[in-house]
């Protein structure tokens, strides 16, 4: 065996792991991590080590399978006994049209459709040396609850396991891979292989397991652990992994295999294919790879300076990256539905060769949203199947700032006098569901992957872009700053969030964020009854001592008095602090501020011009508002000369039909 | 009325008839473009001080709001607006007839008599336009058909996408070609006074004695209006009309009415062009 060597390879890890994790360290942090306060926490340099795995994989280029053997291991961490343990089948979600992820409505789901061939997971042997069991003839075949579904197994315990004790599990499995169906598979020579093993679910302090079966619009938890993974490929292979890959002697004829490390992480994905073009960079301590197919050099480039931009810019937004690699997998064309997906120390983007030269910018928002996933889905290890905000959420915000910070106001489309903005885009498309559900629930528990999109990766990054706003970016980084320090390898909470929120930015921001999470909480702030009336204020009847004076309007008027008048509203539960622009006939405008409390504020100004318009929050802090259009209210139209010109023109062009 | 001389056939004998087009174009585009507009204004955004340059203020926040709360009632309002569309386009294939018996005429002639003219031949233009058009339409199918069928092979990304450009190319060359030769159809057929089957098989003989003029001689007066599209996007851009100054509105319009001119103006010169063709080579009859 080689690295089989694997229990050599193991224990000596194990070794060195111990030095840096006492098992009581360990239970100390993950039992201490929920439901705590953040101050005056370390910052964790490694993770707990709960779920590790010693695997051999060898790939069937032809068949399209994987056989796969080795070992897993569990630490119990917690104070509970634990009677039976939980793992994710992930690749039987493939099985058949009854899945619970084939059977959704997969539309739905994330990618475009179902794959052209099945994908599934026939697990051999799951035995326990201490026990002198093999556990997988007493599982339960089906998930729990659901008599179709293959992806979420029970195996009892025959022994229980005790506090501080770990359990070797030895297993053996052959997956059969789908073709390319939601970001995994294969397609031709083409192999992305990703949630392929069987996988543990991720423990929870109370000695339960966050199990769940495989939903379309859901994506994964897992405890951190170390993975070590031998793969053999064929020969001519280009292979991008999860971690740290050496090679190893040849298996054999037209194979090499490749033995790949990787410590802190949660997951482990790979790829094999031929035709891969590698491109390397050193970036600061990191060993980055870029795989793409041939012709993609400027894609490669592109991908490449993102990532050198990237790794500097959340390094020092949400702490350094703290792996030694990182490997970009540009899929083929045809295998896109593999792209747009992030796993340890491995990310996969997307896009056909020719899109630099298209000005559009969709392989720089790929690469640095799946990078940004490198904290919040990698580094941190949200839960995303019960709060995918935490990770999708705040790494969307984190890809606009990034973006708005690389490419200014146009990152998204720059062209013909118009300037859009990733933000604004997310932004339009959040507010098209507006409180339609809360932001912080269950994958599996929105409407549809429509309601995912708009309110977990939209609203979300609306929401803290708001805060940033309205309470200021310095602080608002502080606080993410100080969320991240807490998070790292601690799999963090929605409440570990909040208060990272009330520590910086206070406890009205802490409270607008937990009511918009939690509440469907949303705000409408709109301006009414705008009205500037002339007064003459030495005009009318006067009583004085003198007697009953009466003075006419003098005529014509000296330097004319308005009385303006406006109320400005906010509907909805959140209550953000806005400014309130008013602007007079003679061109000057004056600035109030409204604190946000009360349903309504009144504007009353006695000024020399006429009040002709008043606009609550002109400088759109307030990007969970519903509806923008209703910020403004004035005296009088100006009318729209621009968009007249724009529409003029365009018809213009349409009726002559463009050529000559 | 006398034809004129081929080698008096000039656009540029014309300018009065081409901004006179120009003209009646844009009296059909502001009927299309003013309920839009206005229903823009209406969004809340003409209420604002800066009026309707938040449109145009970078990041896009307030138009992707104006499109996201006024996309259905703007295409409500469009959908609304397609007879009106219809017409326009009558109106432009008048013009456009009116435009080739201008051209053709020594004399000058009276707006009421060209129009006279050009209603008297439009209905055989028309059905001229249509069958070239569901041709060009029928072409554009075959190609995407065609496109469907490449080879995508995984690590030839370029190939792939250069087998589906020739494909793309080649139906471009061909909807070209046809466009082409409708319009020496159309210039024979005034130039002549044929009929439309006679005119077509004149088209049809040009094809085959000068192929390059009869089909693409219209592609040296295309570069040069492509050419004022993208300079035009250039100095709208330029112009930056989310700042203050009406100036900026100003000057964009002035260069996107430009534009237009030079299309009218460029279409002109075609068909003279064109008539030229017509008139230098004569009809075989079978």
């Amino acid at each position: 065996m080689r690295c089989g060597s694997s229990t050599r390879c193991s224990i000596s890890a194990s070794s060195r792991w111990a030095e840096r994790w006492p098992r009581l360290a360990v239970a100390l942090v993950l039992l201490a991590g929920h439901g705590r306060a953040l101050a005056a926490e370390p910052v964790l340099e490694h993770a707990p080590r709960v779920a590790s795995y010693q695997l051999d994989a060898k790939l069937d280029e032809s068949a399209h399978r994987v056989h796969g053997h080795g070992s897993i291991e569990l630490y119990n961490y917690t104070a509970a006994t634990l009677h039976e343990l939980y793992l994710h089948l992930y690749m039987n979600a493939f099985k058949n049209d009854q899945s619970l992820f084939l059977r959704s409505p997969f539309g739905a789901g994330r990618s475009g459709g179902h794959g052209g061939k099945w994908g599934y997971i026939d697990v051999k042997r799951l035995y326990a040396a201490q026990m002198e069991t093999d556990l997988w003839p007493n599982r339960s075949a089906k998930s729990p609850g659901d008599p179709d579904d293959e992806t979420d197994v029970r195996v009892p315990l025959p022994v229980p396991l005790e506090p501080g004790h770990t359990l070797k599990l030895d297993v053996a499995f052959e997956v059969q891979l789908p073709e390319i169906v939601e970001r995994t598979g294969f397609k031709q020579s083409y192999h992305f292989v990703a949630q392929w093993f069987p996988k543990l679910a991720q423990l929870l302090p109370d000695g339960s397991f966050n199990h769940f079966s495989f939903h379309p619009q859901s994506e994964f938890a897992a405890d951190f652990g170390s993975y070590d993974v031998t793969l053999d490929v064929p020969e001519r292979d280009v292979v991008g992994a999860t971690g740290r890959c050496e090679p190893l002697p040849s298996p054999g004829v037209g194979r090499r295999a490749l033995r790949c490390r990787a410590e802190d992480v949660h997951d482990f994905a790979w790829t094999s294919w031929p035709d891969f073009v590698e491109t390397r960079a050193q970036v600061g301590s990191v060993d980055v790879r870029v795989l793409t197919p041939p012709n993609h050099a400027s894609n490669a480039a592109t991908e490449l300076e993102i990532v050198r931009f990237g790794l500097s810019h959340f390094g020092e937004r949400f702490g350094a990256y703290p792996y030694p690699t990182l490997t970009v997998v540009h899929p083929p064309d045809a295998a896109a539905d593999s792209g747009g997906m992030e796993y340890p120390t491995l990310i996969t983007t997307g896009g056909a060769w020719f899109a630099p030269f298209t000005g559009a910018r969709d392989v720089e928002a790929v690469t640095i949203h799946e990078l940004g996933h490198q904290w919040f889905y990698g580094l941190f290890a949200s839960d995303e199947h019960r709060f995918p905000f935490l990770d999708e959420g705040l790494n969307s915000y984190a890809e606009h700032s990034g973006l708005a910070q690389r490419f200014g106001t146009g990152s998204a489309y720059s062209g013909f006098g118009l300037r859009v903005s990733n933000e604004a885009l997310s932004r339009a498309i959040a507010a098209a569901r507006g409180a339609d559900e809360p932001i912080a629930q269950g994958a599996g528990d929105f409407f549809s992957f429509r309601s995912v999109g708009a309110i977990v990766y939209g609203r979300t990054a609306s929401l803290m872009s708001t805060l940033e706003r309205v309470y200021g970016k310095p602080q608002l980084d502080l606080a993410l700053h100080d969320y991240a320090d807490h998070a790292r390898f601690r799999h963090p909470e929605p409440r570990d969030l909040i208060e990272a929120v009330r520590g910086r930015l206070g406890d009205a921001a802490a409270r607008n964020l937990e009511r918009a999470l939690f509440e469907r909480a949303s705000v409408d702030y709109l301006v009414r009854d705008v009205q500037s009336v002339p007064r003459d204020p030495h005009a009318g009847v006067f009583d004085e001592s003198s007697g009953r004076r009466t003075v006419p309007r003098s005529e014509p008027r000296p330097p004319a008095h308005f009385a303006g008048h406006a109320i400005v509203l906010r509907h909805g539960a959140l209550e953000f602090p806005v400014d309130i622009e008013l602007c007079f006939e003679d061109g000057h405008c004056e600035k109030r501020s409204w604190d946000g409390s009360g349903t309504d504020y009144t504007l009353s100004v006695d000024s020399t011009s006429q009040l002709v318009s008043v606009t609550v929050d002109p400088t759109q802090r307030v990007l969970l508002d519903d509806d923008l259009t209703n910020n403004a209210a004035g005296t009088h139209e100006r009318g729209s000369p621009r968009a007249f010109e724009r529409l003029f023109y365009y018809a213009e062009l349409l009726l002559g039909g463009g050529l000559p | 009325m006398s034809a004129v001389g081929p080698g008096q056939l000039r656009a540029r004998q014309r300018p009065l008839l081409i901004l006179s087009i120009a003209g009646v174009r844009a009296a059909s585009a502001l009927c299309l473009a003013w309920p839009l507009a206005s229903l823009v204004a209406a969004s809340g955004i003409g209420a604002r001080t800066q009026g309707d340059r938040a449109l145009f203020e970078p990041g896009g926040y307030l138009l992707l709001e104006v499109v996201r709360l006024q996309g259905p009632a703007l295409l409500a309002a469009a959908r609304g607006l397609l007879p009106l569309l219809g017409m326009g386009l009558l109106l432009s294939a008048l013009c456009n007839a009116g435009l080739l018996l201008g051209l053709n005429q020594s004399e000058r002639i009276r707006a009421s008599e060209l129009t006279a003219r050009a209603l008297r031949v439009a209905p055989r233009l028309l059905l001229l336009g249509a069958g070239a058009s569901l041709l060009q339409i029928v072409l554009g199918l075959i190609g995407a058909a065609l496109a469907g069928t490449v080879p995508e092979p995984l690590a030839k990304p370029l190939a792939a996408t250069l087998g589906q450009v020739a494909v793309w190319l080649a139906i471009g060359i061909l909807v070209g070609a046809v466009g082409g030769l409708a319009d020496v159809a159309r210039a024979s057929l005034i130039r002549h006074e044929v009929p439309l089957p006679q005119a077509l098989a004149h088209a049809s003989q040009l094809a085959w004695r000068r192929p390059a003029l009869s089909c693409f001689g219209w592609l040296p007066y295309a570069f040069p209006l492509a050419l004022s599209f993208a300079l035009a996007a250039r100095i709208a851009e330029a112009c930056d009309v989310s700042q203050a100054g009406a100036w900026r509105v100003a000057l964009v319009f002035v260069v996107h009415q430009l534009v237009i001119v030079i299309a009218v103006a460029l279409r002109a010169a075609w068909y003279a062009r064109a008539l030229r063709l017509t008139a230098s080579e004569t009809l075989r009859q079978s």
